[in-house]
C-alpha cells in the first residue's frame, strides 16, 4: 500500500491559496473547503492527509515529521528556524517584513538602546545582533502597532501588506528588512521515503508557480 | 515546582523496561561490529576544551557543555566520539584500526525534541581510503540496522566532492562558500536564486539542480554529466564502485543517493552518509569520510565511520513494533539463610532449562511474597526445612 502524505496546513487565507494549487495538482481538497472543525482530514482516495495548526507551528509539524508537507510564510519560517527542506516560493501572501514607528524616528541615530515591540522575537534579536545595536526586545501577540503609541518601544518589527493599518495609526515604514511570500516545505526524510508521492508533486506544483509567473 | 523533582533541560531517565530493550539493541549492535572485527574503546566524558577548537573539526563554542576545572581549565563535555577516537588513534594506537564504541555525548544547545545528553553506537575505520573501504562501513550499517531487526531503511549516500568540486570550479570564496553550503544542506533553491546578482549565473544554476538530484542509481548517471573537473568526477566514480560493491553483496536495495547532501559536520571529506526510515522525521544514522581530522594533530590519517543515534533508533524500532520486552519472571526463589546455594544452584538450574527465574534476597516467607509482588512473578518458591511453594 503507498504511503499517506500529511499536509500541515494554517487555517484561512494560507491554506485556501494552497488548495488552489494542490487542486490543480490533481488533489481533490474539497474535504478542506467545507466548514467544519476537524482538525485531521482525508481526501477521497485516501492517499493524502491534511492538519490544521496554527501558522507558526506549521514548521514544527514538518521538522518534527508528523508532517510531510506544509505551506508556511517566509517570515514564520525564518522566526522559527527549523531544519527542514524549503523547496518552493509559492508566490502567494506576499508581505514585507518592515522596521516601523514615527516618521521622525532617526533610525541611524546612535543609541544606548532601542525598544523593539515584535512577535519576530529570534528575526529582531538576529537583526539588531548583526548590527552591534544594543535591543530591548519585547514580544507581543497582537496589535503590535500600539507599541509605540501608548510608549511602550520605539519602534516595531511586523509584517506589513497593504501598510493600511501603519497609516491609520500614524506610523511609516522606517526600514524593509526581507520580502516575504509563502514557500513550500518538506521534511528531511519524507522527501526520500515518500519520494514516488513527493518529487512529482513538488515538480508539478513548480511547474504551476513558474506557468503563472510568465 | 519543587526544583529537585527536575530534570536538567534535554535529559531523561530510562526506566526499566526501556532500559531493558535499549540495552539489548545496544547489545546486538556492539556485537554486529565485534564481529566483522571492530575492536571497542572508550574515552572520557570529559575532554579539554582545545580538543574542539581547532582544524576542520572545531565546535561552535555556544554548542558545547562548559565545566571548569578546579584549576581554571576549561573542560567539556564531549559533543561525539570521533575526536576523541581520532586523538587517541593519533597519540597511542597505531594507525591502521577498526574501532566501534557506544557512549553518551553532549550538546549544550537543546532542540526540540532532540536531548542534550544522547548515546551513539559507531564505527570508525581509521589509517586506511579506497572505494572498498567505504563499501565495508556502508554495509556494516546496513548490517547493524539488520542485526536489530529494523527493516524498510535507506542509506542514502552522498559525496561531499561533488559539491566542492562544483564550487571550486567557479573560484567561490570562503564566505561564500559556507552561504551556498546552507542553500544546499536545506535544499534552498528559493536563496540561490536570489543570490543571482552576485554570484556567477552558470553556476547557480548547476547548483539549482543538486536539490533535486536525489533517487536511486540512475540518479548518478545524471551527476556524470554535470561534471566539471577531475573532483567532481571523482566524487561520482566513488559513488558508483560503492554502488557496485554493495550490489555484488546483494544489498543494493538499501541505498540510495542524494548529490545535495553536503553533511552537516564540516569535517566531511568525501563519501557521506545518512540511514533514513519511513515515519521517523529525522535520520538514524550519519557519518562519511573524514580524511582531513588528523591534521589537527599533525597527522595524515585518512577516516570513515558513522554514529548511530540510539534514541532515534529505539523510536523507528517502537514504530514498527520491534522493540523487545522484558519477559515475566516465572519462578522466583528465596530460602533460609542457610539454603542460599542450595537456592542460587536452584535457580542457575532452571534458568538453564529455559526457565526466567530470579533468586530473590528473601530468607522469610513473607519477604518472598513481597518479591514476588514487585516482580509480578508467575510463582514463588521457598526452600526453607521444606520446599514450599507460595
Amino acid at each position: 500500500m503507498q504511503d499517506k502524505v500529511t499536509f500541515a496546513l494554517a487555517k484561512g487565507r494560507l491554506a485556501e491559496k494552497s488548495v488552489d494549487i494542490l487542486e490543480q495538482c490533481g488533489i481533490d481538497c474539497r474535504c478542506i473547503l467545507e466548514p467544519s472543525r476537524k482538525l485531521v482530514m482525508s481526501d477521497v482516495s485516501g492517499k493524502f492527509e491534511f492538519i490544521f495548526v496554527k501558522p507558526s507551528d506549521v514548521p514544527i509539524y514538518v521538522e518534527h515529521g508528523v508532517a510531510d508537507v506544509g505551506v508556511v510564510g517566509k517570515d514564520t519560517l525564518m522566526e522559527e528556524n527549523r531544519d527542514v527542506y524549503e523547496l518552493i516560493d509559492l508566490g502567494f501572501a506576499k508581505c514585507r517584513l518592515c522596521l516601523a514607528g514615527y516618521k521622525d524616528f532617526d533610525l541611524s541615530k546612535p543609541r544606548n538602546i532601542i525598544k523593539v515591540a515584535t512577535k519576530y522575537v529570534n528575526i529582531a534579536k538576529d537583526y539588531f545582533d548583526g548590527k552591534g545595536q544594543n535591543a530591548e526586545i519585547i514580544p507581543l501577540h497582537g496589535s503590535i502597532e500600539l507599541g509605540p503609541i501608548v510608549g511602550l518601544s520605539d519602534i516595531i518589527l511586523d509584517i506589513v501588506e497593504s501598510g493600511k493599518t501603519l497609516q491609520e495609526n500614524n506610523l511609516s515604514v522606517l526600514e524593509e528588512i526581507v520580502n516575504c511570500s509563502a514557500r513550500l516545505i518538506i521534511n528531511k526524510v519524507s522527501l526520500k521515503t515518500k519520494a514516488d508521492v513527493i518529487k512529482p508533486l513538488v515538480k508539478s506544483i513548480d511547474e504551476i508557480i513558474k506557468n503563472k509567473e510568465n | 515546582m519543587i526544583k529537585k523533582f527536575k530534570l536538567p533541560k534535554g535529559t531523561q531517565d530510562h526506566l526499566p523496561n526501556d532500559c531493558y530493550s535499549r540495552r539489548i539493541v545496544e547489545g546486538k549492535l556492539i556485537d554486529c561490529f565485534k564481529f566483522y572485527g571492530y575492536s571497542e574503546i572508550e574515552s572520557p566524558i570529559l575532554e579539554r576544551y582545545e580538543l574542539f577548537d581547532s582544524g576542520v573539526g572545531k565546535v561552535e563554542l555556544n554548542k558545547l557543555f562548559k565545566v571548569t576545572d578546579v584549576d581554571g581549565d576549561l573542560l567539556v563535555l564531549r559533543p561525539d566520539i570521533t575526536m576523541p577516537i581520532s586523538r587517541i588513534v593519533c597519540t597511542k594506537l597505531q594507525e591502521s584500526q577498526r574501532l566501534c564504541y557506544l557512549g553518551k555525548s553532549f550538546s549544550a544547545i537543546e532542540n526540540e525534541g532532540k536531548l542534550r545528553e544522547f548515546t551513539q553506537a559507531g564505527v570508525e575505520i581509521m589509517g586506511a581510503q579506497g572505494d572498498n573501504i567505504d563499501v565495508e562501513v556502508v554495509m556494516l550499517a546496513i548490517k547493524s540496522f539488520l542485526a536489530v531487526g529494523l527493516d524498510d531503511f535507506q542509506i542514502e549516500l552522498g559525496n561531499v566532492g561533488f559539491f566542492k568540486g562544483l564550487l571550486d570550479a567557479y573560484n567561490v570564496n570562503e564566505d561564500d562558500r559556507d552561504i551556498l553550503m546552507n542553500c544546499i544542506e536545506s535544499k534552498n533553491g528559493i536563496k540561490l536564486y536570489s543570490l543571482s546578482g552576485e554570484m556567477d549565473k552558470n553556476m547557480l544554476d548547476t547548483l539549482a539542480r543538486l536539490p533535486m538530484l536525489f533517487g536511486g542509481e540512475e540518479i548518478l548517471g545524471q551527476a556524470e554529466k554535470m561534471c566539471l573537473n577531475a573532483q567532481m568526477l571523482s566524487a561520482v566514480d566513488n559513488l558508483k564502485a560503492v554502488y557496485a560493491g554493495i550490489k555484488s553483496l546483494g544489498y543494493d536495495k538499501y541505498v540510495t543517493f542524494d548529490l545535495s547532501s553536503v553533511g552537516k559536520m564540516k569535517y566531511y571529506s568525501g563519501m557521506v552518509m545518512r540511514g533514513i526510515i519511513k515515519n521517523l522525521g529525522r535520520p538514524i544514522l550519519s557519518g562519511g569520510r573524514y580524511d582531513k581530522l588528523c591534521d589537527a594533530f599533525g597527522k595524515n590519517v585518512p577516516a570513515v565511520g558513522f554514529a548511530i543515534g540510539i534514541g532515534y533508533l529505539m523510536t523507528a524500532l517502537d514504530n514498527q513494533q520491534k522493540l523487545f520486552k522484558a519477559p515475566e519472571v516465572d519462578v522466583v526463589v528465596g530460602y533460609e539463610p542457610k539454603n542460599m546455594s542450595v537456592a542460587e544452584n536452584k535457580v542457575q538450574e532452571l534458568i538453564s532449562q529455559g526457565v526466567n527465574a530470579k533468586c530473590a534476597f528473601a530468607t522469610t516467607k513473607d519477604d518472598l511474597i513481597n518479591v514476588k509482588k514487585t516482580l509480578k512473578a508467575k510463582k514463588g518458591i521457598f526452600l526453607g526445612s521444606k520446599t514450599e511453594e507460595v
